[in-house]
């Protein structure tokens, strides 16, 4: 009976592998590792070094190696190294024997590739062979014929890779490190440099980028070379970077789609990138810093997966979820001194800390890494961290990575945990930094473009996210930072946008510090005003032309749903530092201006350029403005009575709302989107002051 | 759980204001008010600025109980996890001062719809924080 069940059972087994060894659906993302014997495949993620065996039984008890993946019909290919023959594997990772004439008996082959519908094989002192597979389409059991190229072999591989733009093969000469280039029609080998690294590299693959992955069987380690280029490749500069840890083996071969990106943005993102300037180190071309997601893991209470890391003005916490929640400065970073920063964990787990002290856009410097695997409890850590002398005073960028891995570097891949990348203020001692509204959080300015004349009340012809930080010393302000986002030009007319510090002295304001950066590159030129008395800032000044879209109503009608295009920051100094009852309470007075040379309505001859002015309700022009124009149109300003930009009705024409806001789609009445602005303003703000939180607003009324 | 309920309800109103007949609504609903009047209409007081802005002033004094070094934040969102025990939104940081001898006044701006904030201390010699919630209500914020 026993013996009846176990021919039963391996009749079906052999019946399903014949029946249902089918193509691959797609071209997978994922690398395919092949170890052991008998033979086990293990799918990696290249961009972690995370891999889970995926099939320790592909019926047969041999090794296979030589592997490769086929686009043309989608089977990987291989040699069994054990049995002398040619195999071929469908999803179920289940071999079938081929029949193959042409080869040297008796001899095996570890190193094989699939390029055009041909299986090439290589090995030292015997040949290049290849072999074309289009006899399967019609007949899986078709006699193959395998063809030499060339007896002239002397590179020592254990595998080579196919580029998939430019058809040639890549291997690395296991004794010496150096990287090679064959050519497949006549087997020519010709040496391209060094990659610096040696060893076992028994599995490499290609991205559709064009980089190279080697796989080194002693130690896991995968590292990557830049082929991306004729010009990289040309140039024979192409060192072997460290890239992530994956498994170790002695027998190992890769078979990997070469035409698939690294992420596969079709499944759910499992990777966490940061989000700093890449000059740190971010993005994946940068081989920047990344995990992969364990569920376990994280920082702070979530971590979510991207796809790519985000750069300026994007963020990881625009991207997807707010997910950058588990570190906090909660003492002073101030040079030569400790301080102590909070981080909530997951799990037990390691941490290491970078923080760029110098402020040279790298965490490559001495000292720069803060802190270095440190085991963090679950719940609530306070690290101590000593801040150097030399400390830069100002904003700087500072990683955090969290992990059961320890031994990371600020760069490269992990399998598991998170990454935060944070903006950290080294402050002299005794400074106070105040913000408005929040060191993170953004209040919205909306504004109509259309004073004096009331228009369609959407209040979204300029919309600006904007944040203040004042950093007081010794209770003085010193610096004031004004950042934030250009996030809606629903405009008519060519605004800019400008802030303006009342009764703050220009003069008092030192030139050579005041920087304005658009994405987190300074402009060129003074964002500062000339000619006036006034402290007043230019920050943009034309929201039509500053980013570039190609759709009216950027970002309120839904033809236009564009990504944020540009993100602001302003620094500036003061000569002699202000004390805080002698400057202006924040927000100060940011406004919008017409942009010189545009024409801003029949009540204007000519173009009114910056001597026009829309500020908020009650809030006094610059003296820029042309006070001819009040009382034009719907204004009823009133100089004298402090009335500024007010119709007849007391309604203003721009609006300072306390929340990252969702601004009314195109044409659409403030009040049809936001009902409860009706009680608001009726009540003088005594009712409804939560008129703008979206729990308040009306499903597809708002953007 | 409650704007769960509230979207359910306003969704349900939603379904009745498309037969033309929202009469027996109860819900507190927005949607149920045609919009007759547009923003340009409204009246609002004279001297009303639409000015969202309120100012606080935060007093401690807890000299003699404190190092002579430590530092103070304000924190607009937080989530409380036990009795006076609060997780804050280190994004949500208003103000952060140095503060000398347990003794400190800081002045910062709030939203007017803000009804609470937490007030961090935190020494230096890497122990946890004491926290204060406090009220927005008018009266002077003193620790």
């Amino acid at each position: 009976m026993y013996l009846f069940i176990r021919l039963t059972v391996c009749l079906f087994l052999l019946f399903t592998t014949k029946v249902f060894s089918s193509p691959f659906d797609s071209c997978p993302s994922k690398a395919y590792l092949f170890q052991g014997k008998p033979v086990a495949v293990y799918g990696i993620n290249l961009v972690t070094g995370t891999n889970s065996i995926l099939q320790s039984d592909t019926g047969l008890n041999a090794n296979i190696n030589g592997v490769g993946f086929n686009e043309f019909d989608r089977y990987i290919y291989g040699f069994n190294t054990t049995n002398f023959t040619m195999v071929r594997l469908g999803d179920n990772f289940q071999a079938t024997t081929l029949s193959v004439s042409g080869l040297p008996a008796s001899k095996t082959f570890f190193v094989g590739d699939v390029y055009n519908h041909h299986y090439y094989l290589y090995r030292k002192g015997e040949g290049l062979y290849k072999v074309d597979l289009s006899p399967l389409d019609s007949d899986p059991s078709a006699l193959l014929i395998a063809q030499l190229i060339t007896t002239t072999t002397s590179v020592n591989l254990t595998d080579f890779a196919f580029h998939p733009g430019n058809s040639k093969l890549y291997g690395v000469d296991n004794g010496s490190g150096a990287l090679y280039e064959f050519d497949i029609n006549t087997g020519a080998s010709s040496y391209i440099g060094p990659t610096g690294e040696t060893g076992t590299f028994g599995a490499m693959y290609f991205d559709v980028d064009g980089y190279l992955y080697l796989s080194r069987n002693q130690d896991g380690q995968i590292y990557r070379v830049n082929l991306s280029t004729q010009t990289i490749i040309d140039s024979g500069v192409v060192p072997a970077i460290k890239f992530a840890d994956g498994p170790f083996s002695s027998q190992n071969d890769g078979a990997r789609c070469a035409s698939a990106p690294l992420i596969d943005t079709d499944e759910p993102a499992t990777i966490d990138f940061g989000d700093a300037p890449d000059s740190y180190g971010s993005t994946l071309a940068s081989n920047g810093a990344r995990h992969e997601m364990d569920n376990v893991t994280w920082l702070g209470s979530s971590v979510d997966g991207d796809y790519y890391a985000p750069q300026s003005p994007d963020s990881d916490d625009t991207i997807s979820n707010d997910d950058e929640d588990g570190v906090g400065f909660v003492t002073a970073l101030e040079p030569g001194l400790d301080s102590v920063i909070a981080v909530n964990a997951s799990t037990t787990g390691y941490l290491s800390v970078w923080i760029d002290w110098n402020d040279d856009g790298d965490f490559s410097d001495t000292g720069e890494q803060a802190i270095t695997d440190q085991l963090l409890n679950v719940g609530s850590n306070a690290l101590v961290v000593s801040v150097p002398f030399g400390a830069s005073v100002g904003e700087t960028w500072s990683r955090f990575r969290f992990s059961q891995q320890t031994g990371l570097a600020y760069f490269g891949g992990a399998k598991s945990g998170e990454v935060e990348d944070h903006v950290v203020t080294v402050v002299a001692a005794n400074t106070t930094l105040r913000h408005f509204p929040s060191a993170s959080g953004y209040v919205t300015l909306a504004y109509e473009d259309n004073w004096p004349e009331t228009a369609d009340y959407d209040m979204n012809d300029l919309v600006v996210r904007y944040r203040v930080t004042e950093v007081l010393k010794d209770n003085l302000v010193a610096k004031i930072i004004i950042s934030g986002k250009l996030v809606a030009v629903g405009a008519g007319h060519h605004s800019g946008f400008a802030v303006r510090l009342p009764f703050v002295s220009g003069g008092n304001v030192t030139a050579a510090k005041t920087r304005l950066f658009y994405n987190n590159v300074q402009q060129e030129g003074n964002a500062q005003e000339s000619g006036m008395s006034e402290a007043s800032f230019i920050l943009i000044n034309d929201a039509v032309n500053v980013v570039g879209y190609g759709c009216n109503y950027f970002r309120t009608s839904n033809d236009c749903r564009e990504s944020v295009g540009l993100e602001f920051e302003l620094q500036f100094s003061f000569n002699s530092p202000i004390a805080t009852e002698s400057i202006p309470s924040m927000p100060y007075d940011p406004f919008i201006f017409a942009t010189p040379g545009f024409y801003r309505g029949d009540m204007f001859s000519g173009a009114p350029g910056r001597s026009y002015e829309i500020h908020l309700a009650d809030q006094a022009p610059t003296e820029s403005f042309n006070a001819s124009y009040f009382q034009l149109g719907q204004d009823t300003s009133d100089p004298a009575a402090q009335r500024y930009f007010k119709t007849i009705n007391n309604m203003p024409w721009a609006l300072l709302i306390y929340d990252e806001w969702k601004w009314p789609r195109e044409r659409v009445d403030l009040i049809e989107a936001y009902p409860d602005f009706v009680g608001y303003t009726e009540s003088g703000g005594a009712v409804d002051q939560s008129w703008y939180n979206i729990n308040n607003a009306i499903a597809n009324k708002y953007y | 759980m409650k704007n769960i309920l509230m979207v359910f309800l306003m969704s349900l109103s939603l379904i009745a204001c498309g037969g033309g007949d929202s009469g027996s609504s109860s819900g507190p609903s927005n949607s149920d008010k045609p919009v007759t009047v547009k923003t340009e209409d409204l009246l609002a007081p004279d001297d009303f600025t639409f000015n969202p802005i309120t100012l606080q002033k935060l007093t401690i004094d807890l000299s003699g109980s404190l190092p002579e070094r430590t530092h103070v934040s304000v924190y607009s969102l937080f989530s409380e996890v036990g009795k006076e025990n609060y997780i804050v939104n280190y994004d949500s940081k208003i103000i952060d001062s140095a503060m000398t001898n347990g003794q400190l006044t800081l002045e910062f701006s709030l939203a007017e719809s803000q009804s609470e904030i937490v007030v961090e201390i935190w020494s230096y010699d890497g122990s946890q924080p004491l926290q204060k919630m406090f009220e927005i209500n008018g009266e002077a914020l003193v620790w």
